[in-house]
């Protein structure tokens, strides 16, 4: 008796929360397909008249392919060099020892807590000096340094648990510790790789502030930026601007109904120890 | 076997092998990329703003040095004040994804049917940009079409409507309840995890010693919690000392101030008014609040056997 109250109530807890969600989203479909002018004069709720396929026609004809483009080349070119740069760094911290090895990884650690402002300055300058203002390029840097943390983490835990029996006989054999690293640590890392291809291509994907503060120009945007600099542009045509959000999160939404589980745990594998 | 390879078909000059085996074997080569990457882009930033801070600059003319003035405009500068007590209240109402996700974390790990799929809508918000769910959120809450306002009229509380996002004191309440929204899902996955941590067999024993499911949750989940809890609060103040994202897209600090955080003003003075030297000051600032913060929680917390919890 007691069990089935239980049970009762937590559909009711369920679907209450469950509504909270997800209704932002589906208020953001439904509004991108309706008509300006039908959106001012009816309700929020109500259906569109018409399924104004002309919205994402018009997202899909203006900048917006091109900073789709430029959000994906920073993924990739990001996520690549955090792969290599935090699986070499994991690797060192995992299995070998030298000095300072502490104080290393606790000055990463810190990096989990400081604010990114304290840096926003310095990089903007360093970025202007060297020319690569304005350019998806001058996003790597910052976008590699401040994922590194939280990568490095993973990738450390997950390759403490490699059995030093199999470095140890791949030694015997006479392969240096790059060796050892290329044969050995990385096939046996595939899963924690691709934690770190996961969560660090969401990360870059949706990073709002570096993108604010070192672009500028239409060319370069990337996807938040362009979507938040766009509703500035079309701020009457709400309709418009709810398609051009719901492509920014449909690449995320495609991903996440093949992947599910597996992206869930990916995002948040940096706070779950294991 | 590379070793052998290069040996025999390169060279039997010694400092050619020297070379080599230092480039392969030496921890300095797997160290160097992060060094020098989270180095330039990291660490030598810290000391930079720190510097930067007592300096006058626009950006593009020449540095002035003005020693504390900037510190000293910070101490009195209302708006700042202002901005450091809306992150005390995102700290604070961020607690809130402590009881919210371990309530929906409870909900799921019962495995009541569907729990599965409850998980994967449940965690979406946290998946999506700040700008994407700051845009949808903001023609929600928009005064005169938004839906909040047209269902409050339409069910015959008008009366309750309010332009959310406008009102001086009522917009900073908002944003941290959206704020919240958006976290809850990242905490729930977390204390999930903790859950199923928790031995089956404990809650077998307590329920022969006739223990009932509040007291299970009493004297079982909740102590089992603990650690998890305390690991969370960390991350829930530093991230709520720093944010940003979501308050600039939606109100960029506005109206006239009543919702800046740090990051947001900060963010102003450097970038819209061209404040170098006092953006630095007031990133430097933030630094500093962030990291007392990080030792007062974990001397609060930490102490043996005196924690607050």
């Amino acid at each position: 008796m007691k069990k089935r109250v239980l049970k009762i109530l937590f559909y009711i807890i369920g679907f209450i929360w469950l509504l909270i969600t997800i209704y932002p989203l589906l208020f953001a479909i439904q509004t991108s397909l309706k008509g300006s002018t039908e959106f001012f004069s009816k309700l929020p709720w109500s259906m569109p008249s018409s399924l104004k396929i002309q919205n994402y026609v018009s997202v899909l004809t203006s900048e917006f392919p091109r900073y789709f483009l430029n959000s994906t080349i920073a993924a990739l070119v990001s996520v690549c060099l955090i792969m290599l740069v935090a699986s070499l760094t994991g690797f060192a911290l995992a299995k070998r020892d030298f000095k300072f090895k502490k104080s290393f990884f606790f000055i990463l650690l810190g990096g989990l807590y400081i604010p990114v402002h304290i840096t926003l300055i310095p990089n903007f300058i360093l970025v202007k000096n060297i020319g690569l203002y304005d350019t998806i390029w001058a996003l790597i840097g910052p976008y590699v340094a401040f994922n590194l943390p939280v990568s490095i983490v993973i990738v450390t835990r997950f390759m403490e648990d490699i059995p030093d029996a199999l470095i140890d006989s791949a030694k015997i054999d006479g392969c240096s510790w790059l060796g050892i690293y290329f044969r050995v640590a990385i096939p046996l890392s595939k899963s924690a790789l691709i934690t770190l291809a996961i969560y660090n291509s969401v990360m870059v994907w949706n990073e709002f502030v570096y993108a604010l503060v070192l672009l500028s120009s239409s060319k370069s945007r990337t996807l938040p930026l362009g979507l938040w600099l766009f509703q500035g542009e079309y701020s009457l045509n709400v309709p418009v601007i709810m398609a051009a959000t719901v492509l920014t999160v449909l690449p995320l939404l495609i991903i996440y109904a093949i992947f599910g589980e597996r992206m869930i745990s990916g995002l948040t594998a940096g706070a779950i120890k294991k | 076997m590379i070793i052998k390879k290069v040996n025999s078909s390169e060279s039997s000059k010694k400092e050619n092998n020297w070379v080599f085996e230092f480039l392969t074997n030496a921890v300095i080569v797997f160290l160097i990329p992060s060094i020098i990457i989270y180095g330039v882009f990291f660490l030598f930033p810290i000391p930079m703003s720190f510097s930067l801070s007592f300096f006058e600059w626009n950006g593009v003319g020449q540095l002035d040095f003005t020693g504390f003035s900037n510190w000293i405009n910070l101490f009195t500068d209302a708006t700042f004040w202002n901005s450091l007590l809306n992150n005390v209240i995102l700290v604070v109402g961020s607690f809130a994804v402590v009881p919210l996700g371990i309530g929906l974390a409870l909900m799921i790990n019962s495995n009541i049917r569907g729990s599965k799929i409850f998980k994967l809508f449940y965690f979406t918000p946290y998946m999506f940009s700040a700008v994407a769910i700051g845009l949808i959120w903001s023609y929600i809450l928009q005064p005169q079409l938004g839906v909040i306002n047209s269902l409050l009229k339409t069910i015959g509380a008008g009366q309750l409507a309010r332009p959310w996002l406008a009102e001086p004191n009522l917009a900073i309440f908002v944003m941290v309840a959206i704020i919240v929204w958006r976290f809850v899902p990242f905490y729930m996955i977390i204390y999930l995890a903790a859950l199923k941590d928790i031995p089956e067999r404990l809650y077998e024993a307590a329920r022969i010693d006739g223990a009932n499911a509040w007291q299970g949750f009493r004297y079982i989940t909740l102590p089992s919690l603990k650690p998890t809890i305390k690991m969370t609060g960390i991350l829930i103040i530093t991230g709520s000392l720093r944010y940003f994202a979501l308050v600039w897209v939606m109100t960029q600090g506005g109206p006239h101030n009543s919702t800046d955080l740090m990051a947001t003003y900060m963010y102003k003075q450097t970038f819209n008014s061209f404040k170098m030297g006092y953006g630095s000051t007031i990133a430097t600032a933030m630094f500093v609040i962030s990291a007392l913060s990080i030792f007062a929680y974990y001397y609060l917390t930490m102490r043996k056997g005196r924690g607050i919890f």
